[in-house]
């Protein structure tokens, strides 16, 4: 009894010799290719990740400062009202009231705000404006003559925990009374 | 053995963006959607309060947990053009359902004068909420000091003005009374945010009460002065 392998037919011969080829698998060149094509795409993905994350960030923290900044606005129109009058001159402080802190309990200490009130050189008189004796006058007696002033009010707030700091803030001008209304 | 390493590798790569990607749904779910719905429906409430004016028949009624309040109403016709027109607006917490929310309805200034009902009826603008409060910033003349109150209604003509002043008949009147309207509005919302419940408040100052209110207490100055030369001389 013999066992024979394979076919002594030269036409199946050829068949094997062919599915050998077919089921060779992949060669190296292939996977190499295939990792760094993978490995384009991953970054790609991993950019977009961390793209998204810092603009999340961004907003949050524009979103947390420009609620901040209307606090603040707030408390300084209620200042304005209730004292008569906003005084130039620059001031700071923190968000630190229990109201404010509800904000962010972990981080309302790093919130800062700064102030700036400025005065600006446009004494005004309402209506009746005697151009003709404007030029004749010292900025003294014009000031005296003035019904009102005009201030230009810049509110800014930052983080300090955030690097690099990241400040937003508010431009507004307010209106003054002269002493002699006032 | 080399393809099993960069099999590895690229696994491990996998499993790193997966990680990333859980990350940063994380953080998102730790800066919640609440926060963000608590401010806008601020937002949308600070834009109508900063329009309102004093009008005749529709009173500035303010409560601790509910004020209305007249209001420039936007509307779309039945042909799809936007309209406006006066009415009033409330918003209030409504107990009424499952969850506590802060609602707002429209009233048409018929509907406000005459005290009726909406018609389309109150929406939720944020829910669920803990609590809400409103508070109102009024000035005394006699005693010429400032404070917040939790109480406002001035929506009662007064004595001198039942009959002075009447409008038309079919013609909405301005008011032109600074102390039918409060000179601002304090709104504070508590939500629950995880385990925590958080407090946001906002302050507005309504532009025509102030300005008003100051024109007034100008006015009186310049009397005073007056008077003050008058008698001096």
């Amino acid at each position: 009894m013999t066992l024979r392998i394979g076919s002594d037919d030269p036409s199946s011969r050829c068949e094997e010799k062919n599915t050998l080829l077919v089921e060779k698998g992949f060669t190296l060149i292939e996977v190499l290719l295939a990792v760094s094509i993978l490995a384009i795409g991953l970054v790609g993905i991993l950019r977009a990740y961390a793209t998204s994350t810092s603009a999340m960030e961004k907003s949050q923290y524009d979103m947390d400062a420009v609620f901040l900044l209307k606090t603040a606005m707030g408390q300084m129109e209620e200042k304005a009202l209730t004292e008569g009058n906003i005084v130039p001159g620059v001031s700071d402080g923190v968000f630190a009231s229990a109201e404010e802190a509800d904000l962010d309990m972990k981080h309302s200490d790093r919130w800062l705000w700064n102030q700036e009130v400025q005065k600006m050189d446009l004494p005004s008189k309402k209506v009746k404006h005697d151009f003709a004796d404007k030029e004749k006058k010292s900025d003294a007696e014009k000031e005296k003559e003035a019904d009102f002033f005009l201030n230009k009010l810049k509110l800014i707030v930052v983080n300090s925990a955030r690097i690099p700091l990241r400040e937003v803030s508010l431009e507004t001008y307010v209106r003054t009374e002269s002493a002699k209304n006032s | 053995m080399l393809v099993a390493v960069l099999l590895g590798i690229v696994g491990l790569a996998i499993v790193a963006t997966f990680a990333g990607g859980l990350k940063i749904f994380d953080r998102m779910e730790s800066y919640t959607a609440a926060k963000t719905d608590v401010l806008l429906s601020m937002e949308k409430m600070e834009k109508d309060l900063r329009s309102t004016f004093p009008v005749k028949g529709v009173g500035f009624i303010g409560e601790a947990k509910k004020m209305t309040f007249p209001a420039i109403l936007r509307t779309v016709s039945a042909k799809g053009q936007a309209e406006e027109s006066l009415g009033s607006v409330s918003y209030y917490l409504d107990n009424a359902g499952d969850v506590r929310a802060l609602s707002r309805e429209e009233r048409t200034y018929i509907q406000a004068v005459q005290k009726g009902s909406s018609e389309h009826g109150d929406i939720a603008v944020l829910a669920p909420i803990e609590d809400l409060n409103f508070q109102y910033f009024s000035y005394d003349p006699e005693a010429e000091t400032y404070s917040w109150v939790n109480l406002w209604d001035k929506s009662e003509p007064k004595e001198d003005q039942k009959e002075e002043g009447k409008a038309p008949k079919g013609v909405i009147a301005l008011e032109n009374r600074p102390e039918d309207i409060p000179l601002g509005v304090r709104i504070k919302i508590s939500y629950r945010d995880g385990d925590k419940t958080l407090t946001l408040n906002r302050t507005v100052f309504i532009k025509t009460a102030v300005s008003l209110n100051l024109a007034k207490k100008k006015a009186k100055a310049e009397k005073h002065n007056s008077k003050k030369v008058e008698s001096e001389q």
